[in-house]
């Protein structure tokens, strides 16, 4: 009996220490690259003669995230209007012109953005920018439907609405939703939380930030950390 | 060979063969225990149209105790004890920066245990029926880790009901025997109840001192409960887990009573379930 115990108990030593060892925590590659992008965040439709507005850009680096980059201004037409290094444009005389935001990388890459602006006589006020899209399932389960998002007036959040074609299957764990710059990843991205509808239209009110911010909707699974599916946000 | 065939093989041989023995419940006094160690690691899933999918890693393993005892001649109880199970999920690291995007997590704790009773109905040389009545009791964790989806246990008190029927042949010199169950599971907390059924075909060689077994068990939910990824939000595989297994076992008796064995298994269809097959080792005494 003595020695059946020992043996037993060998047997449980052995067993924890071999799974012990082959159940350690490892790690999981994911491919999460894309084509850097320079973005400016905040165009407008028009601006008056002698008006100013200050432009923003930033630089998305091959993963997504924001990073520090110097960005240089310039404009098609100077007779229209005028742009200093800082993107601060000055409307000259009634026109249509094109601003361009440029940043060249530590390799050589350049990148650009560029946006249209019209110069009129007096103020006009600007349009609230909506944008629209479809989500499409990245996965096997079932998951679509189309979206607005859209700039809510006289405030700085933004109203996301999903539409009544929106269908996800109920059997998608931990399904989140994220605004994101990365398809593929939710490094850098917003957590709009738990999924809790299902089907049909529904609404998230975000706090706060620009439309031109985020360029996709991402769905994540969470417990099994991979995308379900996305929605780019077209403009 | 497809399905068909295989079905007509299988009828074949239990119908050409002679009956050698039958093991079913054990006899009073007598038992068969075993510890196992059991584990499985997958990177794919079966979704709930029944394709595969990616998943980050996840591993789950545990060293359980398993045993039958004869409290009668007819009556066995039966205890399954994942004493100490584990669940753990990698890192998930950029493979453009090196960065690390999501921190794998790991949980250990004691697994859900099953507590049932075999009743021998009939037991002849040629066949033997028996009905099992096994108790899932809820003592694992089934909210875990940082999302609630690391668990151990799926958090419900399940009731099973099998009959069990198997009949020994021999196949030349061999001695095989082949057993079927079918059965009930009853589920609480808004699982849906499952059809379970299966069938085992076993051979000894050595003089009985190795045993080569087949395995296939089929898990049909029965889409009865109303839990889903709607209101259990964090949960994994929550419910409506369907699956057909394959397995093979090779178990050797060193001696009369004590022996090792190892066991492969893997779903070859499922609906929310690992795609990946599991392994287990174990050392069992079999006191006759």
């Amino acid at each position: 009996m003595k020695r059946l115990i020992t043996f037993t108990f060998s047997i449980i030593t052995v067993l924890i220490s071999t799974f012990s060892i082959s159940s350690c925590i490892g790690e999981d590659i994911i491919n999460d690259e894309i084509a850097p992008e320079l973005r400016i965040l905040n165009p407008i439709q028009s601006i008056a003669v002698s008006e100013t507005h200050q432009y923003n850009a930033r630089y998305f680096n091959n993963i997504g995230e924001e990073e520090a980059a110097t960005i240089s201004w310039s404009i098609l037409d100077e007779s229209v209007a005028t742009i200093t290094n800082n993107g601060l444009i000055t409307g000259v005389a009634t026109g249509e012109t094109t601003v361009n935001a440029l940043t060249t990388s530590n390799n050589g890459t350049v990148t650009e953005d560029s946006t249209t602006i019209a110069v009129t006589m007096d103020t006009v006020e600007q349009e609230l920018i909506v944008k629209t899209g479809t989500i499409a399932t990245t996965s096997s389960y079932t998951l679509t439907g189309d979206f607005t998002i859209e700039e809510v007036e006289n405030s700085n959040n933004l109203l996301l609405s999903i539409e009544n074609n929106y269908q996800a299957s109920t059997s998608l764990p931990g399904l989140y939703l994220y605004l994101t710059n990365n398809p593929n990843s939710i490094n850098g991205a917003l957590s709009l939380g738990p999924v809790s509808v299902f089907n049909g239209a529904h609404t998230y009110t975000i706090d706060t930030i620009g439309i031109n911010d985020y360029t996709h909707l991402l769905y994540w699974c969470e417990p099994f950390g991979v995308k379900v599916g996305v929605g780019t946000i077209n403009d | 060979m497809n399905s068909k065939q295989l079905t007509l093989l299988v009828f074949l041989i239990c119908l050409c063969s002679k009956p050698a023995f039958s093991q079913w419940t054990k006899g009073k006094g007598k038992g068969y225990y075993k510890l196992s160690a059991w584990y499985l690691e997958s990177d794919q899933h079966y979704t709930d149209t029944g394709a595969i999918d990616p998943n980050v890693t996840r591993g789950q393993f545990n060293i359980n105790f398993y045993g039958e005892y004869g409290l009668t001649n007819k009556l066995d109880i039966i205890a399954y004890v994942p004493f100490f199970s584990r669940v753990y999920q990698n890192d998930v690291i950029s493979g453009t920066t090196g960065g690390t995007i999501g921190v794998g997590e790991d949980l250990n704790s004691i697994g859900d245990i099953d507590l049932g009773l075999n009743y021998g109905l009939i037991k002849t040389d040629k066949f033997a029926l028996s009905g099992t009545l096994k108790f899932g009791l809820p003592t694992g964790n089934d909210s875990g880790g940082s999302d609630g989806s690391y668990q151990t246990g799926d958090g419900e008190f399940n009731q099973m009901l099998l009959i069990n029927a198997g009949a020994p042949f021999k196949l030349g010199k061999t001695s095989l025997y082949s057993k079927a169950y079918i059965g009930y599971n009853n589920r609480t907390q808004d699982f849906s109840d499952e059809f379970r059924t299966g069938l085992e075909i076993g051979a000894n060689f050595l003089n009985k001192k190795l045993w080569l077994l087949g395995r296939s068990d089929i898990v049909k939910s029965l889409n009865n409960g109303s839990l889903n990824a709607q209101n259990s939000q964090g949960s994994i595989f929550a419910n409506n887990i369907e699956y057909v297994s394959l397995g093979a076992e090779i178990a050797y008796y060193f001696t009369k009573k004590l022996g090792a064995s190892f066991n492969y298994t893997s779903a070859i269809d499922g609906r929310i379930i690992y795609a990946s097959p599991s392994i287990s080792f174990g050392v069992f005494l079999d006191i006759k």
